[in-house]
């Protein structure tokens, strides 16, 4: 049954939660409240066996409810355990299979500025820094983009500043500057639409479009061309079950509707 | 012979006096969480010039930026600062910043880390894969690309990053400097034992036998603090976790004021050298029943 109206950062943690697997471990960082929503709606709906730390501030499968910062302490309440921020490196980090990253800008091969929009010694707008994303992306786990925003602003042909590292120019042209395998994007998440990557040029490939919104909204509003498949879904609505989970247990005080 | 042991516990003034012109100054906590605030006032009410700052990897707040709207820093080495949900960049940086004003030393929290752990280790330089094909590279002179000697693969050499001081905010102590986090540690002990020297601020000091009751509880041991100042709320603010929460309407009054170089000027005038100590501070932002509210689990 479909619920209506649903905030769309509740949609965007829907939409996450479903791509996570039970037995899989995966990271956030500070500031992420619809990736976070995202593990603890997985794990309460299908993925009883997913772990994952908050690697700002370093905790373990918070049961907690929802708060805007994924550094307060009210956090570490509801967690499994807690690790000195530097030593996640060893006991968290290298046992992840995907994390979640934001940008200022995302480009068509899923690289991301954090750091500076203009140039780097004259900036437009200085970004708030580079933060986890050089060290996260070139790990060979997946990641996954999710952005408040979709606009020409935000997902641009090329970004200013390579933060955190996509598939770069495309094709094969991570692991030819030494970068091991399996690393890179695996999905985008927008208010607008699911995006995921193409296969052998890992061009950014719409994948569905939200419910209500249209093909030519999403195309007037990327800053690159996307690739197009031949059919191209409705991302499947929350369901009444996802949303009572989100606000009875996640999020029961609205920090997602806020 | 004297077998009495050194006690740590200074005043506010003796532990600035570790702190000078021209100083590499790391800083504590994560994000507004546990930033020791009350010394950081004390310096820009000190107009203490030319600071080198490190904000606690991975990311500061107003700790950073107080210091670099008032003038006291004028360069960085961050990865991150910025307000989480309160503000993506944080206000006097990001116009610094783009003014040209402000030399920017860019990493991110793993060269951080690594030049950290170098110089905690005494080596000249420790690696990570972080950085390959990001601009991060192209813009920081200080780390290199290098084929290992090892596999051949090319990874990044971080130099060692050695604070002159290090200012942390920790919520108990001995007088001896063995400390206690009541919530996380961030990377406290990791700077604490990189720098040259470490001045903690603490909401409380408690007796040696405290302590011994459960030394697993000790997250930072004496021998690596300088300096301990008893400074209740002095992280305010920002959060003291386990303690009390951050006050965000106080941080909204910060970013709004830091906005502007007038209404900043006048958040300086009201809340850092405007009050005679920390307790006059406290009074100024509410007193006894805007602490009691920040008290939150």
């Amino acid at each position: 049954m479909r619920i209506d109206p649903y905030h769309g950062n509740e949609l965007m943690a829907v939409v996450l939660a479903r791509d996570l697997k039970d037995g899989e471990q995966g990271e956030m960082g500070a500031y992420s409240e619809i990736p976070m929503a995202a593990c603890k709606l997985a794990r309460l709906t299908h993925a009883p066996n997913l772990n994952w730390w908050c690697s700002a501030t370093s905790y373990l499968n918070s049961t907690g409810p929802l708060w805007h910062s994924s550094t307060d302490y009210r956090n570490i309440v509801g967690a499994e355990a807690v690790l000195h921020m530097n030593e996640a490196i060893f006991y968290a980090v290298p046992h992840y299979d995907f994390f979640f990253l934001g940008g200022i800008q995302v480009d068509q091969f899923g690289n991301a500025n954090l750091t500076v929009v203009g140039e780097w010694a004259k900036p437009k707008l200085r970004g708030p820094g580079c933060a986890a994303l050089p060290f996260v992306t070139t790990m060979p786990i997946r990641s996954y983009i999710y952005l408040t925003r979709h606009d020409r602003l935000s997902l641009v042909k090329k970004v200013d500043f390579i933060t955190g590292v996509g598939f770069l120019e495309g094709g094969d042209s991570r692991t030819k500057i030494g970068l091991p395998a399996g690393g890179g994007p695996c999905l985008v998440v927008t208010p607008l639409a699911a995006m995921d990557f193409e296969e052998n040029s890992k061009r950014m490939r719409l994948k569905s479009l939200h419910p209500g919104v249209s093909l030519e909204k999403v195309i007037q509003n990327t800053g690159f061309d996307l690739v197009l498949p031949d059919s191209i879904p409705e991302t499947s609505p929350p369901t009444e079950e996802e949303i009572r989970i989100l606000r009875e247990e996640v999020d029961p005080y609205g920090v997602l509707r806020g | 012979m004297n077998l009495e042991r050194r006690k740590k516990v200074v005043t506010m003034d003796e532990a600035l006096s570790h702190i000078s012109d021209g100083c590499f100054l790391a800083i504590g906590g994560f994000m507004v969480h546990n930033h020791p605030m009350g010394i950081i006032r004390e310096i820009v009410k000190r107009k203490i010039r030319n600071l080198r700052i490190l904000p606690t990897p991975p990311g500061g707040s107003l700790d950073a930026d107080l210091l670099i709207g008032s003038g006291c820093a004028d360069a960085v080495l961050a990865s991150y600062i910025g307000g989480e949900w309160l503000q993506p960049v944080m206000p006097n940086y990001r116009r610094k910043a783009e003014n040209l004003e402000l030399k920017i030393l860019e990493f991110d929290e793993m060269t951080i880390l690594c030049g950290l752990r170098a110089s905690a280790q005494k080596l000249p330089c420790e690696v990570t894969r972080s950085g390959l094909g990001s601009d991060m590279l192209k813009v920081n002179p200080l780390l290199k690309v290098f084929n290992n000697p090892i596999t051949g693969e090319p990874l990044v050499a971080v130099p060692a990053i050695e604070p002159d001081v290090a200012i942390l905010h920790a919520q108990r102590s001995d007088p001896y400097g063995n400390l206690q986090h009541a919530g996380s540690v961030f990377m406290d002990a990791l700077l604490a034992a990189a720098s040259k020297k470490v001045i903690v601020s603490v909401e409380e000091i408690v007796p040696l036998d405290f302590i011994k009751k459960d030394p697993f509880r000790t997250t930072i041991p004496c021998h690596l603090v300088t300096a301990i100042v008893k400074a209740p709320y002095g992280a305010h603010p920002c959060s003291s976790h386990g303690y009390y929460i951050h006050d965000e309407e106080h941080i909204r009054e910060y970013i709004q004021s830091a906005k502007n170089p007038g209404p900043f000027q006048q958040y300086l005038n009201k809340y850092v050298d405007g009050p005679s100590d920390l307790s006059e501070y406290l009074e100024r932002v509410g007193g006894i029943r805007t602490l009691c509210d920040l008290r939150l689990y």
